[in-house]
């Protein structure tokens, strides 16, 4: 194949289809069915947000990608690969939804440790853990350990370890929960510098005006089902507000939402 | 696809070791050994007379003991806490394979347990040493508790993929402590009626036998350690590492975040 044409043929991010996944009874819990039939396609460089309520199948989504648990129905492609396969997470960072972190490790410890996971020479992640810590602004607390840290600033490493690897693909689990205003301010730049770099950003969010300002691309879960997906762009050609499309989505679960 | 990696798995034990050494029940524990060493040896001496060989074995005995008790309940919590904190996301997350990773948690234990019967195993043998013992005999047993502390170590980190804590901990202590009165059991089956004798003769054929790897009475009363006996003791101990940990890895590939 020409160079050219190759260029044009770009790998996709991701690639859900029919994407289901139904936790077990356990006892004394029914079955729950987190997703639905999720058909999802993320293009390299795009910021896509998924809103949704609490308990919508956000969380699931983004462990289905990381192979952390399996569909029960459907694919799920990243970077062509499957996500159990372990070298495909190479190419991702990920934040989760609260930063579980090892709480006995200072920062710099735990940078290094995550820089480990990547098999990375020792010189590079020293020079990421330096160069990451003062990108978050935590050089000053590098020596502390994790269980003195504030929430803030757990999210701050947090985001720190995402990118340890200079990763391809962004995952964010609700990055901006328990922020103050200026915490969502900084991290709101930080992901819009990534956005810059043009790498490909995926988060859930329950924070609608951030979403607006920062993603390409949206996505409405409601129980389990990807009820609407519009492209930012178009809404604010529309006149319409990202607040009401979600409303009009919440509000009306069953119904098959118009992709804008 | 990258099933195992001794990268990940070096990381991984080193942040275990390290995490270990940083708790309070490790440390604590680690403390509270060398101290009854401290204080049961001399106190032994004085009420055991000057038999040497009884305070040999008595050191030992709490060495073992200690050494033991301390990896159970570490190995049992191991990888329920990782699954409840969720660190375990965090960490597979990042191209690490669950065999690495329940690898890199094992041999993370597998050192804290080495360091523990270091540590006693020196005081130990300086306190004998005091009371006039020779020691270099005795060294020939340290290599058998340690082993004994892996295969306790190894079952535990193994049940812990896939029971919780307080069913790992019990079914780990059941097994070490039937492993050690095997012979008591093949006894009792004798008694008994069929089908509880067979029963009872196939579950003293199929659970580890710590026994085998108890050599201290051997040892400290003058008798020598054959290389078959040495030999049989290590392919027995390696064997229930290498089955425990395999098991684990199995069970902890189906597991779910």
């Amino acid at each position: 194949m020409p160079a050219g044409e190759q260029a044009i043929v770009s790998e996709l991010v991701l690639e859900a289809s029919g994407l289901s996944k139904t936790y077990a009874a356990q006892i004394g819990q029914p079955a729950r069915q987190a997703l639905v039939g999720l058909d999802l396609v993320i293009q390299p460089g795009e910021t896509f947000g998924l809103l949704g309520p609490n308990g919508a199948g956000k969380t699931t989504s983004q462990k289905l990608f990381l192979g952390l648990a399996r569909p029960t129905r459907g694919t799920i492609r990243v970077f062509g690969q499957s996500p159990e396969n372990p070298d495909v997470r190479n190419r991702i960072g990920y934040l989760p939804e609260n930063p579980y972190f090892y709480q006995h490790l200072t920062g710099e410890e735990f940078l290094r440790f995550c820089g480990g996971l990547f098999n990375l020479p020792r010189h590079l992640v020293e020079a990421r853990t330096d160069q990451l810590l003062a990108q978050v602004r935590m050089q000053e607390a590098r020596k502390v350990q994790l269980k003195k840290y504030s929430k803030g600033m757990l999210q701050r490493v947090g985001i720190a370890q995402a990118l340890i690897n200079d990763p391809e693909l962004v995952l964010l689990d609700e990055p901006m929960s328990g922020l103050d205003p200026v915490g969502r301010h900084e991290f709101r730049e930080l992901i819009l510098d990534l956005k810059r770099q043009g790498k490909t950003i995926f988060f859930n969010s329950h924070i609608l005006s951030d979403v607006s300002e920062i993603c390409d691309r949206v996505g409405i879960l409601v129980e389990g089902r990807l009820a609407a997906q519009a492209a930012v762009d178009d809404l604010k050609r529309q006149g319409r507000e990202l607040e009401t499309l979600f409303m009009e989505t919440v509000r009306a679960p069953k119904a098959v939402a118009a992709t804008a | 696809m990258n099933l195992m990696s001794a990268g990940h798995i070096m990381a991984l034990a080193h942040q275990t070791w390290r995490e270990l050494l940083r708790e309070r029940l490790v440390s604590g524990a680690m403390l509270a050994s060398v101290v009854i060493l401290l204080i049961a040896i001399p106190l032994g001496g004085l009420s055991l007379g000057q038999d040497g060989r009884i305070l040999a074995d008595l050191g030992f005995a709490s060495l073992e003991v200690t050494s033991v008790l301390l990896v159970i309940v570490a190995g049992a919590q191991m990888l329920p806490r990782e699954w409840e904190r969720r660190t375990s996301f965090l960490v597979l997350s990042k191209p690490v394979s669950r065999t690495s990773f329940l690898l890199g948690k094992a041999f993370g234990l597998l050192a804290m347990g080495t360091l523990l019967v270091a540590v006693q195993a020196v005081i130990l043998l300086f306190l004998l040493a005091l009371r006039g013992l020779e020691v270099w005999p005795l060294l020939g047993q340290l290599p058998l508790v340690l082993l004994q502390t892996m295969v306790a170590a190894s079952l535990a980190v193994g049940f812990s993929a896939f029971a919780s804590t307080p069913v790992t901990l019990l079914a780990t202590l059941a097994l070490y402590v039937t492993g050690h009165n095997l012979d008591s059991l093949q006894g009792l089956a004798a008694q008994l009626p069929w089908p509880s004798k067979t029963l009872l003769a196939v579950i003293g054929h199929i659970l580890p036998d710590f026994s085998l790897l108890d050599l201290k009475n051997r040892i400290i009363h003058g008798q020598s350690l054959t290389p078959g006996l040495a030999l049989a003791a290590v392919t027995h101990g390696v064997s229930w590492c290498v089955l425990a940990l395999s098991t684990g890895i199995l069970a902890f590939h189906r597991r779910e975040a």
